[in-house]
C-alpha cells in the first residue's frame, strides 16, 4: 500500500500543466459598421467610448478600439520532483481571440472610414525535449500584453537604442499614425528598431 | 509508518503549493468621474478648464488647429494558483480613459470618458 501510494505521488509529481489568461479590455459591440459609417465623432465616441489608440492624421484623427482575449497552456513531463534534473518534455500553445476597429474621422469631425478585425487562432505553439538541463522561456506573448503607447510618450526619449532614433516615426506617438498588438519591428516605420 | 509516510506526500504537496496576486497600475490619475464632467460645456469651457480639472493629460494630440487632450489609466489585476501539478493564472486589465477636442479657439467640441468596470460612458 505504501509502495503503490508513494508510486502515484511521484507520477503525480512527474507531471504539470499550468494556464495563463490574458483579458485586455472590454468587449466590443457588435454591427458597428453601419451604425457609425458616416456619423459624427459625437455619435462615434457616444458608442464606443474614448478610443484605445488615437493618431492624428493629415485631414483628422484615426482611432482604434480594441478587445483581446489571450490563452497559453503548458504541460509539461519530468523527473526534477523526483531529484533527477534530466529528461524533461514539454509541450505549450497560446491562442488568442481578438476584436479591432480601425475609424478615420475627418477634419470637420465625420466618420469616413470604419473596419473590424477579428482574430482567432493559434499564436504561438512549442514542444521540447530536454535530456539533460533546459532553461528558457517556451512561449512568448509579451508583444500581445505589453501597456498602451500611451504611458510612453513623455518618456520616448528615454527608450535604448534604436527605438528612440525611431520616435519621429514610431507608431503611438499622436500624430505617427497607430498601430495594432504584435506587429514586429524591423518593418515600416518600425524598420529603424529592427535590432 | 504508512500513515506517516502518507502524510509527507500531502504535506509535500501542500508546502509546494501557494497562491498570488498581482496588480499593476500605469498612466494618471482618475479624476473623470461623471460628477467632474457635468460641469463641461461644449463650446463653453476651455482647455484650461479642462486641465485645471483632470491636471496634465497621458497624451496632447494635434491635427491642424485643434488639439486633443487624452488621459489614460490601465490597470491589471491577476490571481495565480500553484498546485504543482495544476498551475493557473488569470489576468484581467481594464482601460480607464477620457479624450476631449478643442477646437483653433480652445473651446471644447467633443468629449467622451469610460471608467471601468461600471462602463460609465459620458459622451457629448
Amino acid at each position: 500500500m505504501l509502495a503503490r501510494l508513494t508510486l502515484w505521488g511521484c507520477l503525480v509529481l512527474m507531471v504539470g500543466c499550468s494556464q495563463s489568461y490574458h483579458f485586455l479590455g472590454e468587449s466590443l459591440p457588435k454591427d458597428l459598421d453601419q451604425r457609425l459609417s458616416g456619423g459624427t465623432l459625437s455619435e462615434l465616441l457616444e458608442t464606443l467610448g474614448p478610443p484605445h489608440r488615437l493618431s492624428s492624421t493629415p485631414h483628422g484623427y484615426v482611432m482604434a478600439w480594441e478587445h483581446w482575449q489571450i490563452e497559453e497552456v503548458g504541460i509539461g513531463v519530468g523527473l526534477s520532483a523526483l531529484g533527477i534534473d534530466a529528461l524533461q518534455l514539454d509541450w505549450g500553445d497560446a491562442s488568442v481571440d481578438s476584436d479591432f476597429i480601425l475609424v478615420h474621422v475627418d477634419d470637420q469631425h465625420r466618420v469616413t472610414e470604419v473596419t473590424r478585425a477579428t482574430w482567432a487562432g493559434d499564436v504561438s505553439d512549442a514542444a521540447s525535449l530536454m535530456p539533460l538541463v533546459g532553461v528558457g522561456q517556451f512561449m512568448d506573448v509579451d508583444d500581445l500584453t505589453e501597456p498602451l503607447p500611451q504611458h510612453y510618450w513623455g518618456a520616448s526619449m528615454l527608450l535604448p537604442l534604436p527605438e528612440s532614433q525611431n520616435n519621429r516615426w514610431r507608431p503611438g506617438m499622436g500624430d505617427t499614425g497607430i498601430e495594432q498588438r504584435g506587429t514586429p519591428v524591423g518593418i515600416g516605420q518600425r524598420s529603424l528598431e529592427f535590432d | 509508518m504508512k500513515l506517516t509516510h502518507a502524510a509527507s506526500i500531502v504535506m509535500a504537496l501542500l508546502l509546494a503549493s501557494g497562491c498570488a496576486q498581482y496588480q499593476n497600475t500605469r498612466g494618471v490619475e482618475v479624476t473623470w468621474q461623471a460628477s467632474a464632467l457635468d460641469s463641461l460645456q461644449r463650446g463653453e469651457t476651455t482647455r484650461a478648464d479642462v486641465l485645471a480639472l483632470f491636471g496634465p493629460p497621458s497624451q496632447v494630440i494635434t491635427s491642424g488647429d485643434e488639439t486633443a487632450l487624452y488621459y489614460l489609466n490601465e490597470r491589471s489585476d491577476g490571481t495565480g494558483l500553484v498546485l504543482v501539478v495544476y498551475n493557473r493564472l488569470d489576468m484581467a486589465t481594464r482601460y480607464d480613459r477620457a479624450i476631449f477636442f478643442f477646437d483653433r479657439r480652445d473651446r471644447l467640441t467633443d468629449y467622451s470618458a469610460v471608467i471601468q468596470p461600471n462602463d460609465d460612458v459620458v459622451s457629448n
